[in-house]
C-alpha cells in the first residue's frame, strides 16, 4: 500500500512543472543571476545547490580570466583548510552529464573538471565569456545568465597577467539559491572598465596593502605594550598616566582598524583576529576603572 | 533561608514583565500576527517608545554616577576624563565622516549587543542570589558562555558575510570573519546550554526550590539574539526591552538608596511616588537632551548635517554609557549592594 502511494506521488510530482531556481552570485565587481537548469544536468544542479547552501562559494576567488573565453571559479579542493568537516563532506565528484545539443556560449555555466577524467567535476565552474565549440559535448552545461550582463562585461575588462590571473582581486562575496525572482535586485559594478584596467593604480594599491601589514604589526605591538602598561598602572594610583594610556590604547585600536582597511583588502585570518581583539577590548574595558576608596569608606565597609 | 518577598524587586508580575515576559509575549505576537502589520508601524512604535524608555535609560546611568560627589570621587577617570575623550572621538568622526566615523560606528555597533549580554549575566546573578542559588565559578563561566554565545551568533551572522550596513547615512563594513567561527560556535553553544540547564537543575534541587525565574533573563536573551534575530519587526524592539530591564533595576536602586541616605524621610507611597516621578522626569528630559537636543545644537552651531550628527553623537553617548555602566555597579557603597537584594515593600518600613 505504501509503495503504491509512493509511486503515485512520484508520478504526480513528475507531472508538475518544476519551479525554476536561480543562482545569485555577488562578486566584488557586482552581481549576476543565473538560471539553474536541472533539465540539462540534474546532478550538477543538485551539487551546485548543495555547495551554495553550505556557503562553499562565499569568499571564493576567480582564478582564471580568459577574455572572450571563460571566467573560472576556483575549486574548493584548492583551499580545503578553510572549510568545516560538513562542507568538506559535500565535496563529491559527480558524473558527467554532457549534452549533444547544447552549445557553450556567452553567459552559460559550465562545470570544470580534470582533463583526464570526465567524471571529476566537483565544485569549480566557469562562466562563459563567448562561444567555445571545442567544449561542446565535453563539459557539462548547467545554467545560463538571466541578469547581470553588465557585471560580466566589467569583469571581462579586468587586466590579467600572463597566466590569465586577474590583476585585481576578484572573488565571490556571496552566492545564494533563489526561487523568487522578485527578491533580487541586481547591482552592477560601479567601477568603470577604464579604472579597472589601470595597472598603475593596481600597483599603487598593492604597495599600500603591503605597507598596511607593517603598520598593522607596529600598532599591534603598541596595543600590546599599552595593555601591559595599563594592567600594571591599574594596580597603582597613577590616575593621569592611566588616562593617557587608555587614550593611546583606544586611539591606536581605532587606527589599527582603520589601517587594516575593509574586508576587500585583508585576508580572513586578519579579519577574524581583529574581531576577536574587539571582543577582548570590550572585556578589557570592564576593568576601565577601579573605585578610589578613601580610608573612611574602607572603615564603613568593615 | 531567603526571604520570599526579597526574591523580586517588586513582585512576580512586575519583575517578570520588565525582565523578560513582555519581550517573550511580544515575540509570540510578532510570530503569529507580525506579518499582517506593515513593518513601518513597528519601526515608528519603537521610535516612539524610545523617548520614554530607551533614552531615559541612558540618562539614568549617567544620573547614577553624577548625582553625588561621593560617586564621582570614586571614579574620577570615568566621571571627568571620559566625557572629554568621547567628545574628542565624536569630533574626529564628525570631521572625518568617511575616514574615521565608520570605524567608530563599528566599534559602537559591536559593543552594544555585548553590553546587553553583560546586563543579562548581571541580572541572572542578582536573581540567583535573591533565590538563594549559589553560583560557583564554573557555573558562572558556563552562564557567561551561553549568554555571550547568543550575542556572538547574531553578530557573526553579519560579520562572516562580506557586506556593509548603513547607520544614519554612514556605511560601515562587516569584518569578513572566517565562517568557521560561526560553524564551530553553534554546536558548542547548544552543548553549553544543555550543561547549564543540568547544572542549574542540580542547584535548584539542592535548595529544593524551582527557581525558574533565574533562567528568565538568559532565555529572554536567547529569544532576542537567536530566535528573533532575523525578524526585523522584532529585533527593532530589542533595545527597548533591554532598556526596560535596566529601568526597573535603576529605579529600585534609586529609591532604596534614597531611603538609605535619608532614613528620616516619610516612608509613604506618596513620597516614593513623587520621588519616582521626579527621577523618571529628570531622565526623560536628560534622554531627550542627549539624543535630540545636543545633536541639534551641535549641528546648528557648526553647520553640520543634522542626520549624520545625530548618528555620531548618539553613538558617542552610548559608548559613554557602556563605560559608565561598567563601573556604576562597582561603587563602594554598602547601600548599592544592599539595594540589589531588597524588595520595594521595604521602602515603606519605618526605621
Amino acid at each position: 500500500m505504501f509503495k503504491l502511494f509512493v509511486i503515485v506521488a512520484v508520478f504526480f510530482s513528475s507531472l508538475a512543472k518544476a519551479q525554476p531556481e536561480f543562482l545569485w552570485v555577488k562578486t566584488n565587481m557586482g552581481e549576476m543571476l543565473f538560471e539553474l537548469r536541472a533539465d540539462w544536468a540534474p546532478k550538477h544542479v543538485q551539487q551546485i545547490k548543495k555547495l551554495t547552501k553550505l556557503k562553499i562559494y562565499d569568499g571564493m576567488d576567480f582564478h582564471r580570466l580568459h577574455q572572450g573565453f571563460v571566467l573560472q571559479v576556483s575549486g574548493a579542493d584548492q583551499n580545503l583548510s578553510r572549510y568545516t568537516s560538513l562542507q568538506k563532506k559535500a565535496l563529491k565528484k559527480i558524473p558527467a552529464e554532457f549534452s549533444k545539443t547544447l552549445k557553450h556560449k556567452r553567459g552559460m555555466l559550465s562545470m570544470a573538471r580534470w582533463d583526464s577524467d570526465i567524471n571529476s567535476a566537483e565544485s569549480s565552474f566557469s562562466i562563459m565569456f563567448g562561444s567555445a565549440p571545442h567544449l561542446d559535448s565535453k563539459y557539462t552545461l548547467f545554467g545560463q545568465i538571466k541578469k547581470g550582463q553588465k557585471t560580466l562585461q566589467a569583469i571581462e575588462a579586468i587586466a590579467v597577467d600572463k597566466n590569465m590571473r586577474p590583476l585585481k582581486k576578484l572573488y565571490i562575496k556571496e552566492a545564494r539559491i533563489i526561487k523568487d525572482l522578485s527578491l533580487v535586485q541586481i547591482v552592477v559594478a560601479s567601477t568603470t572598465a577604464k579604472q579597472i584596467n589601470d595597472f598603475d593604480q593596481y600597483k599603487k594599491a598593492k604597495v599600500l596593502i603591503d605597507k598596511q601589514y607593517v603598520v598593522t604589526a607596529l600598532i599591534l605591538s603598541i596595543l600590546l605594550l599599552t595593555l601591559i602598561a595599563i594592567f600594571f598602572c591599574s594596580r597603582g594610583k597613577l590616575l593621569y598616566a592611566r588616562s593617557l594610556l587608555y587614550l593611546i590604547y583606544l586611539l591606536s585600536f581605532l587606527i589599527l582598524y582603520w589601517m587594516a582597511g575593509t574586508w576587500e583588502e585583508r585576508p580572513r585570518w586578519l579579519s577574524t583576529a581583529m574581531f576577536l581583539s574587539f571582543l577582548a577590548t570590550f572585556k578589557f574595558m570592564n576593568f576601565f576603572e577601579r573605585p578610589v576608596v578613601e580610608k573612611s569608606m574602607k572603615q564603613d565597609e568593615i | 533561608m531567603t526571604d520570599l518577598k526579597s526574591r523580586y524587586f517588586v513582585n512576580f508580575w512586575v519583575d517578570s514583565i520588565f525582565i523578560g515576559l513582555a519581550s517573550l509575549l511580544f515575540y509570540l505576537f510578532v510570530i503569529f500576527y507580525g506579518e499582517k502589520i506593515d513593518v513601518k508601524y513597528f519601526y515608528s512604535s519603537a521610535v516612539f517608545l524610545s523617548y520614554f524608555v530607551n533614552w531615559p535609560h541612558f540618562s539614568a546611568t549617567s544620573f547614577r554616577l553624577y548625582q553625588s560627589r561621593k560617586n564621582r570621587k570614586q571614579f574620577p577617570l570615568t566621571a571627568y576624563f571620559l566625557p572629554f575623550f568621547m567628545i574628542f572621538l565624536v569630533a574626529l568622526s564628525l570631521g572625518q565622516p568617511l575616514v574615521f566615523a565608520p570605524y567608530f560606528i563599528k566599534f559602537f555597533m559591536i559593543w552594544s549587543p555585548y553590553h546587553f549580554s553583560g546586563q543579562t549575566v548581571g541580572i541572572t546573578l542578582i536573581y540567583c542570589r535573591r533565590w538563594g542559588i549559589f553560583i560557583d565559578k564554573g557555573t558562572r563561566m558556563l552562564l557567561s558562555f551561553v549568554i555571550y554565545g547568543t550575542f556572538l551568533i547574531s553578530t557573526l551572522k553579519f560579520e562572516t558575510v562580506m557586506t556593509s550596513a548603513d547607520y544614519y547615512g554612514i556605511r560601515y563594513p562587516s569584518f569578513g570573519v572566517d565562517p568557521v567561527l560561526l560553524t564551530a560556535l553553534e554546536p558548542m553553544l547548544v552543548g553549553a546550554a544543555v550543561l547549564l540547564l543540568l547544572r542549574m537543575g542540580q542547584k535548584m534541587w539542592q535548595v529544593k526550590r524551582l527557581a525558574l525565574f533565574c533562567l528568565l533573563p538568559a532565555f529572554t536573551q536567547f529569544v532576542w539574539f537567536v530566535l528573533g534575530n532575523t525578524n526585523s519587526r522584532y529585533n527593532t524592539f530589542v533595545p527597548f526591552f533591554h532598556s526596560l530591564q535596566y529601568m526597573l533595576l535603576a529605579w529600585a536602586m534609586q529609591m532604596h538608596q534614597r531611603k538609605a541616605h535619608e532614613p528620616k524621610v516619610a516612608s509613604t507611597l506618596s513620597y516614593f511616588g513623587r520621588q519616582s516621578m521626579l527621577w523618571y522626569g529628570v531622565n526623560v528630559f536628560g534622554g531627550a537632551m542627549l539624543f535630540y537636543g545636543l545633536p541639534w545644537l551641535l549641528a546648528e552651531l557648526f553647520s553640520l548635517d543634522f542626520f549624520m550628527t545625530t548618528g555620531i553623537f548618539i553613538a558617542g553617548v552610548q559608548v559613554h554609557h557602556f563605560f559608565v555602566d561598567g563601573v556604576i555597579w562597582k561603587l563602594r557603597d554598602k547601600t548599592v549592594t544592599a539595594a540589589l537584594g531588597k524588595n520595594t515593600k521595604e521602602l515603606f518600613v519605618h526605621v
